[in-house]
């Protein structure tokens, strides 16, 4: 029933606990077993460095760490663009560090101990979240793969079309014939696969495509 | 000195200078009947203006009895120089509260979080227990190793208890054969500042042969001194005269049970009813700024050597604190 560890495939969650106390750890671990979900557990934030990204899933951190700090750890990894969902657990109501990891963009703050089902139903939003953030990341990287298939004329056209322009309008910006404008256009929608005019503005939205400064 | 306004003023009987309830005046009254040639010690007098003040008497009586009309006295003011040392006193009595609480306020917190783990760990194992064992089937093995697992953390967090009470009561811990007769005499001269502060008095009446017990010198002593201490500051409201304390040692109450007892009772107002069952208990205080630690702590100690500390309102009147050591049994037999 359960996929040894290594072998699960890559949709399957695996959520990532760091505490210093292995009691703490091992009880974890074995809760969201009884539910059928795979964790991994760390001592420190240092060997959760080296833990697999691939999966989709949660960090459920201990605000007082050995080392880097719960909050620290929070703040590396939002500044290294890693936007895995983390659930705080401390041994004491603090409320100011609470409200500081909430505004960092915390999933969770839980109180040990906790009731188990809080903590799973926090895990289960936080993987839930974690897939659709990965279901819209992977929507972007296919978008700009077959962006950076365009030419440099037809970004350009890309760029005035999202912008509202009308084909004549845009034919005099970039000092084109209207025919012309119509025909890079056409390319565009095939290339990107757009089903109408709505959908390309949408994804130029999703690419970050702007009209660029005069 | 007396700021009287004409000699004339300086007539009249004794009672005008000296306030009821001060107990200078027996111990005069004590030296003459005594037949001392001389009076020396601490007063308080009423000057004219109604101040009072602390002086240092020294009356000398004449040989015969028929001139006592007339006695020489000499005093001097220490007023100024008492309200010094009380103001020093009361500073000392301040810093060593707050160095205390600074103290306990750090050891419960980091004692709060040591056992917040294990205890954490103990209910998680307890609850996905449950989990397993409400699976259809019940995982009845994974149900068996969580309920261990809680186990093992639960023994965790009790040793964890255990050793900071080790720390708390005895760190450094030194038992030897103690005759708490010879404690208790150690023990007054070091509440003497405490005592002139409270115009209290120590009475001891100790029995003439009791068996040593086993302790820690400077551990048993914190708690006389702690109980002694409770006692003076019952008395705050208590007149002057009346402010005794009653420090008893006493062999066994039955003769199959070899113990010392000792008694320490004040002349307060006794323990309240509602007060009574908290007594005990840690940050229990009803002292303003009080910590609620030593009485918890007394009884640690007193329990750590086998023994029991309690607390009752004498018939009399007053809080009596007893606590019970069992004799050094080896001493005893060597000796």
């Amino acid at each position: 029933m359960k996929a040894p560890a290594g072998t699960a495939p890559a949709t399957t969650p695996l959520v990532l606990i760091v505490d210093d106390d292995e009691a703490i750890r091992e009880a974890l671990t074995d809760l969201l077993r009884s539910v059928g979900i795979e964790a991994r557990s760390f001592g420190s934030t240092k060997e959760l460095l080296d833990a697999p990204t691939d999966r989709p899933g949660c960090l459920v951190l201990d605000v007082r760490l050995p080392g880097l700090s719960g909050l620290d750890l929070q703040a590396q990894l939002a500044r290294s663009g890693n936007t895995r969902p983390i659930i705080f657990m401390t041994g004491h109501g603090d409320i100011p560090m609470s409200v500081r990891a909430m505004k960092a963009g915390a999933m969770d703050f839980l109180t040990k101990p906790f009731r188990d089902q809080d903590m799973l139903d926090a895990v289960a939003i936080a993987i839930e979240r974690d897939r659709e953030r990965r279901k819209d990341e992977k929507i972007v990287a296919e978008l700009r793969a077959v962006f950076e298939t365009l030419t440099a004329r037809e970004r350009d056209v890309l760029a005035l079309v999202a912008s509202g322009l009308m084909n004549k309008q845009i034919a005099a910006e970039i000092g084109l014939a209207e025919i012309t404008v119509k025909i890079h256009r056409g390319h565009i929608m095939r290339k990107m696969g757009a089903k109408s005019l709505a959908d390309l503005v949408r994804m130029a939205e999703m690419l970050g495509v702007r009209r660029p400064k005069p | 000195l007396l700021r009287l306004s004409s000699p004339a003023e300086a007539l009249g009987p004794i009672e005008h200078f000296l306030p009821a309830g001060d107990p200078a005046l027996p111990a005069v009254l004590a030296a003459v009947a005594e037949g001392s040639s001389r009076f020396e010690g601490r007063a308080k007098l009423l000057a004219a203006d109604g101040q009072v003040l602390t002086v240092l008497l020294r009356i000398s009586f004449p040989d015969e009895a028929d001139e006592f009309g007339r006695v020489v006295v000499g005093m001097v003011d220490v007023t100024e120089r008492e309200q010094l040392q009380q103001t020093q006193l009361a500073a000392q009595a301040e810093l060593a509260r707050a160095s205390r609480a600074a103290t306990v306020g750090a050891l419960s917190a980091s004692i709060a979080h040591e056992l917040n783990q294990p205890l954490g760990a103990v209910v998680m194992n307890a609850q996905t227990c449950l989990r397993w064992l409400g699976k259809d089937p019940p995982d009845v093995e994974a149900a068996v190793r969580a309920a261990e697992r809680a186990v093992r953390d639960g023994r965790r967090a009790a040793e964890i208890v255990q050793r900071t009470r080790g720390q708390l009561v005895h760190d450094q811990r030194n038992d030897e054969a103690i005759d708490l007769r010879a404690l208790i005499e150690e023990t007054i001269p070091l509440l003497e500042t405490e005592l002139n502060a409270h115009a209290a008095t120590v009475v001891t009446r100790l029995a003439p042969s009791i068996p040593p017990i086993r302790a820690d010198r400077v551990a048993l002593q914190q708690v006389l001194i702690n109980l002694m201490t409770n006692g003076l500051h019952a008395m705050a409201e208590t007149g002057a005269a009346g402010r005794e304390l009653t420090v008893s040692v006493d062999g066994p109450a039955a003769p199959d049970v070899p113990e010392v007892r000792v008694s320490i009772r004040d002349r307060g107002k006794g323990i309240p009813d509602e007060v009574q069952a908290r007594l005990f208990e840690p940050f229990f205080t009803t002292k303003r700024g009080g910590m609620g630690m030593g009485l918890a702590i007394c009884r640690s100690t007193i329990e750590t050597y086998g023994g029991r500390l309690t607390a009752r309102t004498h018939e009399q009147g007053g809080a009596v604190f007893e606590f019970a050591l069992p004799a050094d049994q080896d001493t005893a037999q060597t000796s």
